[in-house]
């Protein structure tokens, strides 16, 4: 079963973190305080989007967090957009940015805001009901399965991850 | 957009008729040439007939994006006598300016205003004074050629006077128009005081846009400001808890990276506001200043050209004084003007980058990439052996000779006798082929500290990482300043670097937080989205827009009252108006659940206006009221003293209803209920009753009173319907009047006894009730059906199936349920003719005689019973009657 425990994903994503500082990646690791599920896996990227259908280009800065869910007990992406007035993008923003293909339907299944479970602040989320099930189409659980999770999950979200990850071992 | 239009005009015109008048024999020739879809631009046509009166004039549009893609006219106006006083183009510019805002600049001899957006081709309209000018040849897109038309046509220092134009451009035509004015007459723009600053910093903005074809002048990248959210939240922070009433600046640091950039950006964040700001990894710092206004009005009113010029200073002195050597992050030197509005959690904000306008660079030869030099392996040494701290400003030493050794230094071991040798490296956070405008910077200082680079070819190394760490798109450029510039005399100086706003207008930015800082939107939006969970898969066509309009009136705020109001709130209903006459008691908080034991010992504590307020607490947004007051009840004889009170009560209370969609009857007494049924009944108000005995309770919404306008109810095999306006009230049923069943009771009979459960189940189902009925395509007016087999009218389990269903299920009359057997039965009943509460000859009484009417029933409740006949038919049919009262005992009693 691919459900990790809270000490498999504190170790999973130190190790990752390491292949990150070997790869000079801004990966961070944040850590509240030392109880369960306070640390975190952080990550933040600048992207070109057309918010609006004038073709305006406009620049966002995406913040992603690798949080742990305890009820699910698997890894959950958790991100947050701003523009370069520091404004916020919400739910619809952020669905026209990252998903602007999918069916309103579809979307509320896959990316919905939630309450950040360590910092208590609304952030998008890619649902984590489904997690497990789609590490477990993996056969034998990899090696990293934190990895495994940032690079199925972060594509969707615009999050990719360098080739290197898959080399490094 | 029209009338916007007209209005411009005709100030446009008036500007004309000053100018008209004042250069009398002027000629002024104008030719209207609009490419393709005229017709779309309506403004336009005004415009150019505008223009046919022989006048100057131009299109522009402040808001409208759509608009602002018709303002690609060029109006040019020839002739303009040589001794035309500096005075008329004062008026001219002023009034221009009021119409242009931020987005003119004006020169003194030349005035070019122009709107900048969109790219797309360029049109002109232009005066042709001279035949060379021709129109095709300018309609070209950006081509060089046309440049050097324009260029050549408007010459504005060899004619300074002679030429007045005022093109409105488009981007491409701005940048095709500002490359050739620029590229020929640079000098003579920098040399306008006041203005061309302005004029310089729009000038700079589109450099980066424009193509490789000027070679001959380095454009830079200007700085994009981008800001987190976490600055405006520390902002506020150190606003409301330091700073204060103190506008004091403040000093803040920035950073840039040139690791895989994106634009030409300098980014601030919560760091930004720490004393020893270190900057994140692969970023370096750039030194600034806020100055947060505690006004808009000071905000707007500074003197932006005074500030900008006051911080370039600062940087000229530390340029000067070589503090620069000692620390080179002082070159990349911004600051913010701010006004932080805490209350709206707007932020209005202005970056400027400050730098001084210096004699151009010349390019010399093409940019190089740092991959393509000759040893390019030795280069990438050298510079792997740098610290990345210093990696802002170095220099390279490279000895020039076969298989060449290259030397990293720092910027303090500059010998100018090795500047052949060297290149000067600097962070380059563009992504464009211009420097970043921190280049800027960095060659005004070592021109200024070596004035004898003025002249020779410099070599800038612009260090950009890509995503991998590695430098191959570093670029090279080879530059020469011919000019010298005494910077040290600051007061010729001008300086240039305000940020353009997202218009690309010069002007300050606004930013609204509300949504990420405003707790009480953070609720909001929360509860909203809690909510719309229901539409995404559950419910689709729920109508939240209804339950949050809707506007919800509770009598009684007791047990019943503040359960009701919980539920509303969870609904996501906004507005609940509560009234009791009640203070708040030691026994209440337990069952109450607004209430708590302080409120029991304050003593004073009101609770209309405690539960009011307590619904605030936990919903911010939610719009509550709670109102004080006694409601007359038949058979409460009211004496003399009380009655002016009880008129205004009344008042109050009618008044109440009438702004009310949905009425709540959650007392304690079965005759404090009449008043209550009778106004809904009369307003044709949304009526939801709910009543407690022990262990049972009974959920009903009172008949409508308004006119069927659409179909009747669906007939159903072995099923009953009534229509929504046949359904009977709480009163229906009865066949005596309320008395004042206060009277001869004792303490548990007075006080509703009741099992804990009842009020809250019975509080759900009279929401609830409500919502359904909301929802429903004929809300009120919905039928409720009920089997006619057996005595009581209610739909049977096996019948329930067949009943119509809303988009909530269905929607019966009444819900009456018993804890003792946890059993609901759903009764409809109908109307009753002669109720004393809702039967027409009670509402015609109470229409036509009004308060008057009332108080004869407060006096005696009998009066009721005769009005409506009641009275004789309880006489004959009084048997029957007790028979169901005791079939189905329900105290009506619901609360202390």
């Amino acid at each position: 079963m691919s459900e990790m425990t809270w000490k498999e994903f504190l170790a999973q994503a130190q190790e990752f973190l390491k292949i990150s500082e070997q790869l000079g990646d801004c990966w961070v690791l944040y850590e509240k305080d030392a109880s369960e599920p306070n640390t975190f896996l952080k990550y933040s990227q600048k992207i070109k989007c057309k918010e609006s259908n004038d073709g305006y280009v406009t620049l966002i800065n995406v913040e992603y967090h690798v949080v742990y869910s305890v009820s699910y007990q698997v890894p959950m992406l958790l991100f947050q957009a701003h523009r370069s007035d520091g404004s916020l993008l919400d739910l619809e923003a952020t669905w026209r940015v990252f998903m602007p293909d999918t069916a309103s339907k579809d979307l509320y299944q896959m990316l919905t805001q939630t309450d950040h479970p360590v910092l208590f602040r609304p952030f998008m989320a890619l649902h984590p009901c489904r997690t497990a099930e789609v590490l477990d189409q993996f056969g034998e659980p990899s090696a990293n399965r934190v990895l495994t999770f940032i690079s199925l999950y972060g594509p969707h979200v615009q999050l990719q991850l360098a080739n290197a990850y898959g080399l490094s071992k | 957009m029209m009338r916007r239009a007209v209005t411009m005009t005709v100030g446009f015109l008036r500007t004309v008729f000053r100018v008209r008048l004042r250069i009398r024999r002027s000629f002024f020739s104008s030719a209207c040439d609009t490419v393709s879809t005229f017709s779309k631009w309506r403004f336009s046509v005004i415009l150019s007939e505008a223009c046919c009166f022989g006048c100057l004039c131009s299109s522009y549009s402040r808001s409208s994006r759509e608009f602002s893609r018709s303002a690609r006219h060029w109006w040019a106006f020839s002739s303009l006598s040589s001794s035309m006083s500096p005075m008329v183009f004062c008026t001219l510019a002023s009034t221009l300016k009021m119409c242009f805002r931020f987005s003119m600049a004006v020169a003194y001899c030349e005035c070019l205003v122009f709107s900048s957006r969109t790219t797309s081709k360029a049109s002109y309209t232009s005066g042709t004074p001279c035949s060379r000018f021709s129109t095709s040849s300018i309609r070209r897109r950006t081509s060089r050629t046309s440049c050097m038309h324009v260029s050549s046509c408007f010459s504005p220092t060899r004619t300074p006077s002679s030429w007045f134009c005022i093109p409105v451009f488009s981007n491409a035509s701005t940048e095709a128009f500002l490359r050739a004015i620029r590229w020929r007459y640079c000098s003579t723009f920098s040399s306008c005081p006041g203005r061309c600053s302005m004029f310089s910093a729009n000038l700079n903005r589109n450099a980066h846009k424009m193509s490789s074809g000027s070679e001959d002048i380095l454009q830079f990248a200007p700085w994009e400001s981008f800001v987190s959210p976490t600055f405006w939240h520390k902002l506020a922070e150190l606003k409301l808890d330091y700073d204060r009433l103190s506008d004091a600046q403040r000093s803040i640091s920035g950073h840039y990276t040139n690791r895989k950039a994106t634009g030409c950006l300098l980014e601030a964040d919560y760091t930004s506001f720490n004393s020893a700001g270190q900057p994140p990894k692969f970023c370096h710092a750039a030194v600034g200043t806020i100055y947060n206004k505690n006004t808009i009005e000071e905000f707007k009113a500074l003197d932006k050209l005074t500030l900008l010029s006051d911080e370039g200073k600062k940087l000229l002195y530390d340029m000067c004084s070589d503090r620069v050597a000692a620390d080179a992050s002082l070159l990349t030197r911004f600051f913010v003007l701010s006004f932080a509005d805490l209350k709206c959690h707007s932020y209005y904000y202005w970056f400027a980058f400050p730098c001084p306008l210096t004699p151009t660079l010349k390019l010399q030869g093409a940019v190089t990439r740092l991959s393509d030099l000759p040893n390019g392996s030795n280069y990438v040494e050298a510079l792997q052996s740098l610290a990345p701290e210093s990696q802002n400003f170095f220099i390279l030493y490279a000895n020039g000779q076969q298989n060449e050794a290259v030397e990293a230094r720092s910027l303090s071991s500059l010998d100018e006798n090795e500047v052949e040798h060297y290149y000067f490296g600097f962070a380059d956070p563009s992504e464009y082929e211009h420097p970043a405008w921190l280049m800027r910077n960095y060659a005004a200082y070592l021109l200024q500290r070596f004035p004898c680079f003025v002249g020779r070819t410099l070599r800038f190394l612009g260090l950009r990482y890509n995503q991998k760490m590695q430098m191959d798109d570093s670029l090279i450029w080879n530059v020469v300043q011919s000019e010298a510039c005494d910077l040290t005399k600051t007061e010729d100086i001008q300086f240039v670097g305000w940020e353009l706003n997202k218009n690309g207008k010069m002007g300050p930015r606004m930013v609204c937080m509300r949504d990420s800082m405003d707790p009480a939107k953070l609720a909001e939006n929360s509860i909203n989205l809690n909510l719309k969970l229901m539409k995404w898969r559950l419910v689709p066509d729920i109508n939240l827009e209804i339950i949050s309009q809707t506007k919800c009136l509770l009598f009684g705020a007791g047990t019943l009252g503040c359960a009701v109001a919980r539920n509303l709130l969870s609904w996501g209903f906004k507005r609940i108006t509560l009234m009791d006459s009640g203070k708040v008691g030691f026994s209440n908080p337990v069952r109450q659940n607004l209430y708590t034991h302080a409120d029991a010992v304050a003593g004073n504590r009101m609770k209309a206006t405690t539960a009011a307020q307590r619904l605030r607490d936990i919903n911010p947004s939610a719009e509550t009221v709670g109102h004080v007051l006694e409601i007359p009840m038949p058979g409460h004889t009211i004496g003399e003293s009380l009655r002016a009170q009880t008129e205004q009560n009344l008042q109050l209370i009618e008044q109440q209803v009438q702004a009310h969609d949905v009425i709540f009857l959650l007392t304690d007494s079965r005759e404090s209920r009449w008043l209550p049924t009778l106004l809904g009944a009369a307003y044709q108000k949304i009526v939801i009753n709910a009543a407690l005995g022990f262990d049972s309770y009974l959920v009903m919404r009172h008949g409508s009173t308004r006119d069927m306008a659409g179909d009747s109810g669906l007939e159903i095999e072995g099923l009953k319907c009534i229509n929504g306006n046949q359904l009977g009230c709480y009163f229906c049923n009865d066949v005596t009047a309320p008395g004042n069943s206060l009277k001869d009771r004792t303490l548990d009979q007075q006080c509703t006894v009741t099992r804990p459960g009842v009020s809250n189940i019975a509080a759900s189902y009279a929401v609830e009730l409500l919502v359904a009925l909301l929802q429903h395509p004929q809300r009120e007016l919905a039928p409720a059906y009920y089997t006619q087999t057996g005595r009581q009218q209610t739909v049977q389990s096996a019948d329930a199936g067949k009943v119509p269903e809303g988009l909530l299920g269905i929607l019966p009359h009444s819900v009456r349920g018993m804890l003792c057997n946890y059993e609901n039965i759903l009764p409809a009943t109908q109307k009753f003719a002669q109720c004393i509460a809702c039967s027409a000859p009670v509402l015609s009484a109470f229409r036509n005689e009004g308060h008057v009417f009332l108080f004869r029933t407060f006096e005696t409740a009998k009066y009721l019973e005769d009005l409506t006949g009641i009275s004789e038919f309880k006489r004959l049919n009084s048997e029957i009657i007790d028979f169901d009262d005791a079939e189905f005992d329900m105290s009506e009693d619901d609360e202390d």
